[in-house]
């Protein structure tokens, strides 16, 4: 079901919006400020220095017209031609790839998964490389999880494992964690802040206790806190570079808290062990549960990366990484994920919408791109862009059009159009809408 | 649709309106039943010699919002074991016990099921529910709203402001477009926010000063003032507990000293997993007796079975310490998930197996419970899907029900100690055709307060099943296999007067409807209440008032019941 | 370890506020590259390598070899480095998952020698990658 966007009334030539949801990160604050004057945003209060970049910026940079052709032998094309094009590749394709879905809405995700399904093609998002691992740990053992709310509320412990969120989600401290307030707790005070890392992030900082661990030994050092917490002794004198007094000292902090709360980041899933980290986080929050109560919340980095992991769970019971080659979904890490497809130079079409997978994946993998064409909708003229042969400029979700989209701790949010999008630039799901319709006819 | 059709020469079974397998024609136009239409251009169905019943109201099931994506999220196993591939007319899906979207819509399309509801929402997580509801194709839809351990609502009871709690409560409702008031281990849900639990009706809830008690008879109170069509809808405290069935009675009679008989005022919901006697797992019996006793000598309660079928599901309710427990005791997966001052949520994948002394108490209790109530009126057939078992096994319930042969067959198998301390064995009864029609048809729409559904009287939604089987020439106490394969595949099933499943294959994908009440309370009243909630409310959440409720144009093929409340 | 006028280290990849802000104004200006062309060191060993502050580094592994900016940074052990996410660091990346889907991007051992070469262009990275 696609949702229209609101149309703008006519309104006076300067106003505010209020209660505006960020589209940066999974932190989704939802208490932006917006100024607008004749029809462009001219302010941001509330938002973070990464939040207000976005919204501050969306015309630089911007694709306006859809070009066809790559590199400098770009270009610029009708709307009409770009469909087109685009129709004629998919229906030529035998084992179409769609990425991306982490920085545009459900209703987009959606119309992805519809055309994936129909013909027959693999379809991927971006947490396959970010927190593919905690969904893999979230498959084999389950998640304990809470919303933000409960942490605001309740936590007398956080703890950032792995993660900075002073550089990736800077108003998470005071919003959610650290210093905010809530019915039980009044602020900083009522908490104790433990920061885990290979290196002394500006996080640390703030922290009343720092570990640092050897990069790659996370797994021993939560194996190590979770025979710890369960009362048995450790026979070494340190673990991943840590002496084991302190790691008793995290443990005793754990195991005394009211409410603990462990968020952690890339720093557990893109190093040794990947999912096997995550697996251990959770094996350490299980046994805690029997001393005390403790949640772990992983930290989104994209505004709806977890929606698009919800949207494709909902639509094929799978998170990531779905192969419909057969007819229904099918699931199979390392088989079906984006990453490996392209590395094994398996798909013979690129259809990206809402990422630069050019900037974010290793570049062994995408170098098959050299060889097979590619398709993406972005608002902004990204590296992918750039490579792509035919490419649609879109609206950004959140600011040009309306979404539904969830936040790091899967609660949903409503977001909203706030500004036009320049001339002839529709969203992501009217093209979508369009390209399936043509599909369908010829399928 | 303007389209006329006519089912005819069908045996129908419509008890709300007094016919217990007649021969008559139906008539449909315009997506309702009417008296008559002209047959030259209709549309004809020959239901010579097939069962005919109105289309099935699931009264409670977890199908769609955030839990049941944790549980698929956490079954991709479950997944590889069943999958359907798309047609040229259907899209494809996957899920034994979690089914994904489509492939729910559809397989309770084909059992003849149009109308469900999802058991338990979280206002919170609302848009979430109503996202994958959208995406379900071909039933009704609706939400209950959970209510038993919010913040504010419990503060407004406790403070013995039971209006401005109505008001409050009325408000929920229509945020969240929900149906009902929905309460989860009142009090117990809270305590989990601190690692703990309620274990008794008069156990003060940590912080907030009031008892789970109180909490129902105060909801129960809101119910009645605000006029909702069905009444609250309870998961009683110490579900899943050794010796509950006493929590249950004593649960179900507050209300009753609270507010009298007369009138329907309480539902106890899946109650087979509230209905334990024994005091201890190893010492467990069957409860069923007590409940059904209490149940027949008053007049204000009516419960849902919550049967457990003995196959490999995935359990998902926000009683989060129950899920604890039952992960203490299975050690296999768990996943948690708090919702901020509103409830909790967990899921932990099960087999019920019936070799286990536990498993085969549980499979007889909420069979005892279906026997040995006299008023199918205040019963209703669920599995609370999928914690006792996934939807699809409904015909075989249905076949335990109405065949006492079918019954002996299974406890042929069981564990035979564990059927000692149940009355399950010198049970006789069998259901009729009628009574079944009930309790999957007309009870649960009747109790829902669903004047469309459940019957196919004049005026009625045009949601019919239609089965192969001539209930004049099938006894189902002997060929209760054969019951049971003609109730898994309708012959028809007609959704708004659409036909939608032909020979069990589904041959129309058309959207339902989402029904939601809207409770008339003066704006000005609520903006008031509202102005002064909203800075606790954004104390306490974790998004802005503004943010929190369903936006209107989110709901597919929308269908408010406007309620005039008495406040 | 040091090899003449090589370091060996373990890499880190990870998000920075400078990469997050310049990302979303334009990933072809100047203010992107330079937020992603940046290592950060420790000053111990950039002085093993008597790497000048501002000076240019090349960063290799198995994969490939990129150029970028060498920042001391005392925060960071010695043997650790610290890249922000980026087209640039990914060239040396490993793309193989280990049947998890994710690519190891933390972690990983690179060579660090000190470097009389610039900052890339961007646009070029990009066309090697398409082929051209």
């Amino acid at each position: 079901m696609i949702i229209p966007s609101i149309v703008v009334e006519e309104k006076a030539a300067e106003y505010t919006i209020e209660d505006v949801i960020c589209p940066f990160c999974g932190c989704c604050c939802d208490d932006i400020i917006v100024s607008v004057k004749d029809g462009r945003i001219i302010d941001v209060r509330n938002a973070c220095t990464l939040g207000a970049s976005k919204f501050l910026h969306i015309d630089e940079g911007r694709l306006l017209k859809p070009k066809i052709g790559r590199f400098e032998s770009a270009r610029e094309a009708s709307l009409s031609e770009a469909i087109e094009t685009v129709v004629g590749l998919l229906k030529d394709s035998y084992y179409p790839l769609f990425y991306g879905w982490a920085c545009t809405s459900c209703e987009a995700i959606l119309l992805g998964l519809d055309l994936a399904e129909i013909l027959g093609g693999a379809i991927d998002n971006t947490s396959i490389v970010c927190h593919g691992p905690t969904i893999l740990a979230g498959q084999d053992l389950g998640l304990i999880t809470a919303t933000l709310g409960q942490v605001k509320n309740r936590a007398d412990l956080i703890v950032f494992w792995g993660c900075n969120p002073l550089e990736a989600h800077p108003r998470h401290i005071a919003r959610y964690s650290v210093s905010s307030k809530g019915r039980f707790i009044s602020g900083r005070r009522d908490r104790k802040v433990v920061v885990v890392d290979v290196r002394r992030t500006n996080t640390a900082r703030i922290a009343d206790l720092f570990i640092e661990v050897k990069p790659g030994y996370d797994y021993e050092v939560l194996s190590a806190l979770k025979m710890l917490v369960r009362d048995l002794d450790l026979e070494v004198d340190e673990v991943g570079g840590i002496p084991v007094s302190k790691l008793e000292e995290l443990a005793d902090m754990m195991v005394e808290a009211r409410f603990g709360a462990l968020f952690f980041g890339t720093g557990l899933t893109m190093s040794r062990g990947r999912d096997k980290n995550i697996e251990a986080a959770i094996e350490l929050v299980r046994c805690l549960n029997f001393k005390t109560k403790f949640v772990l919340i992983p930290m989104r980095g994209h505004f709806n990366v977890t929606g698009a992991n919800e949207a494709f769970t909902w639509r094929t019971g799978y998170p990531v990484s779905i192969d419909f080659s057969q007819g229904y979904p099918r699931y199979l890490p390392g088989e079906t994920t984006a990453v490996d497809i392209l590395r094994r130079g398996e798909c013979d079409l690129f259809f990206v919408v809402a990422s630069d997978p050019i900037s974010h994946m290793p570049r062994r993998a995408v170098e098959h791109l050299s060889n097979i064409p590619v398709i993406t909708l972005d608002p902004k003229l990204t590296p992918t862009v750039y490579l792509s042969d035919v490419a649609i400029p879109v609206a950004y979700t959140g600011i040009e059009v309306d979404g539904s989209v969830y936040r790091m701790d899967t609660v949903p949010l409503r977001m909203r159009k706030i500004v036009d999008p320049p001339p002839g630039i529709l969203p992501d799901t009217e093209i979508l809408r369009m390209i399936l319709e043509k599909v369908r006819g010829c399928v | 649709m303007k389209d006329a059709l006519l089912i005819r020469n069908g045996v129908v079974y419509d008890p709300m309106n007094g016919v217990e397998g007649e021969v008559m024609d139906i008539a449909i136009k315009d997506g309702v039943i009417v008296e008559a239409i002209d047959e030259r251009k209709a549309k004809v169905i020959d239901a010579s010699g097939m069962l005919v019943m109105p289309g099935g109201v699931d009264i409670h099931s977890h199908i769609a919002g955030s839990k049941s994506n944790i549980g698929r999220l956490l079954r991709p196993e479950d997944h590889r074991r069943s999958y359907e591939p798309k047609t040229a007319l259907t899209r494809s899906g996957v899920g034994h016990s979690v089914p994904s979207t489509k492939t729910t819509g559809y397989r309770y399309a084909r059992m003849g099921y149009t109308t469900v509801f999802e058991a338990a929402s979280p206002p919170l997580k609302q848009k979430h529910t109503w996202e994958e509801l959208n995406d379900i194709p071909i039933i009704d839809k609706a939400t209950l709203t959970v209510m038993g351990n919010n913040w504010f609502i419990m503060d407004f009871i406790s403070q013995g402001r039971i209006e401005d709690a109505a008001i409050y409560a009325a408000w929920l409702l229509k945020a969240t477009k929900g149906y009902g008031i929905k309460i989860v281990n009142p009090g117990g849900v809270e305590a989990w926010g601190w690692g703990g639990n309620v274990y008794d009706l008069d156990e003060l809830v940590p912080y907030f000063g009031i008892t789970p008690r109180e909490i129902v008879e105060g909801l129960c109170k809101i119910n009645s003032m605000l006029n909702l069509p069905h009444t609250i809808h309870v998961h009683v405290n110490r579900l899943g507990m050794p010796n509950n069935c006493w929590t249950t009675l004593r649960t179900a009679h507050t209300v009753r000293k609270a507010f009298g008989g007369g009138k329907l005022l309480i539902h106890i919901t899946h109650c087979q997993f509230s209905g334990y006697a024994g005091s201890t797992w190893t010492t467990l019996r069957s409860g069923a007796e007590y409940i059904a006793k209490y149940v027949n000598s008053v007049d204000h309660i009516s419960l849902d079975m919550g049967q457990v079928v003995f196959t490999d599901t995935t359990t998902m309710t926000g009683d989060g310490p129950l899920e604890f427990r039952l992960f203490q005791s299975l050690a296999g997966k768990w996943a948690n998930a708090d919702v901020e001052v509103e409830t909790g949520a967990g899921i932990v994948p099960i087999r019920y197996s019936r070799r286990s002394y536990v498993g085969t108490i549980q499979w007889a209790v909420g069979l005892e419970l279906a026997l040995l109530v006299n008023d199918p009126w205040r019963i209703v057939l669920t599995t609370d899907h999928p914690n006792g078992g996934p939807f699809t096994a409904y015909p075989r319930v249905i076949s335990w029900l109405m065949s006492s042969k079918a019954r002996s067959k299974v406890m042929e198998r069981v564990n035979r100690r564990a059927l000692k301390y149940t009355a399950l064995p010198s049970i006789d009864r069998e259901y009729t055709f009628t009574d079944i029609a009930i309790v999957t048809r007309a009870a649960p729409a009747k109790l829902l307060g669903l004047k469309r559904k459940g019957h196919l009287g004049v005026g009625a939604d045009a949601d019919i099943a239609i089965y192969d089987l001539d209930p004049r020439k099938v006894d189902p106490s002997v060929d209760y296999r054969r019951v049971r394969r003609a109730l898994r595949r309708a012959a028809y099933t007609i959704k708004g007067g659409r036909i939608v499943v032909v020979k069990g294959e589904v041959v129309e994908d058309i959207p339902g409807r989402s029904i939601w009440v809207d409770v008339d309370i003066p704006e000005d009243k609520v903006e008031e209440l509202l102005r002064e909630v909203k800075p606790r409310f954004e104390e306490f959440y974790t998004v802005k008032l503004r943010n929190y409720p369903v936006p209107e144009d989110m709901i597919l093929n929308p269908s408010p019941i406007k309620i005039n409340p008495s406040i | 370890m040091s090899c003449g006028d090589r370091l060996k280290v373990v890499l880190i990849t990870g998000r920075s506020i400078k990469q997050g802000k310049s990302k979303d104004v334009g990933k072809f200006f100047d203010e992107y590259r330079e937020a992603i062309a940046v290592c950060e060191m420790n000053p111990t060993d950039m002085e093993t390598l008597s790497i000048p502050e501002g000076g240019y580094i090349d960063v290799s592994s198995p994969y490939g070899s990129i150029t970028v900016l060498a920042k001391p940074s005392p925060d960071i052990p010695s043997g650790v480095v610290f890249i922000p996410y980026g087209i640039l660091v990914n060239t040396i990346i490993p793309p193989d998952t280990d049947g998890t889907g994710i690519p190891r991007s933390k972690g990983l051992e690179v060579w660090i020698t000190p470097s009389a070469k610039h900052l890339p262009d961007l646009k070029f990275i990009v066309k090697s990658i398409g082929g051209v």
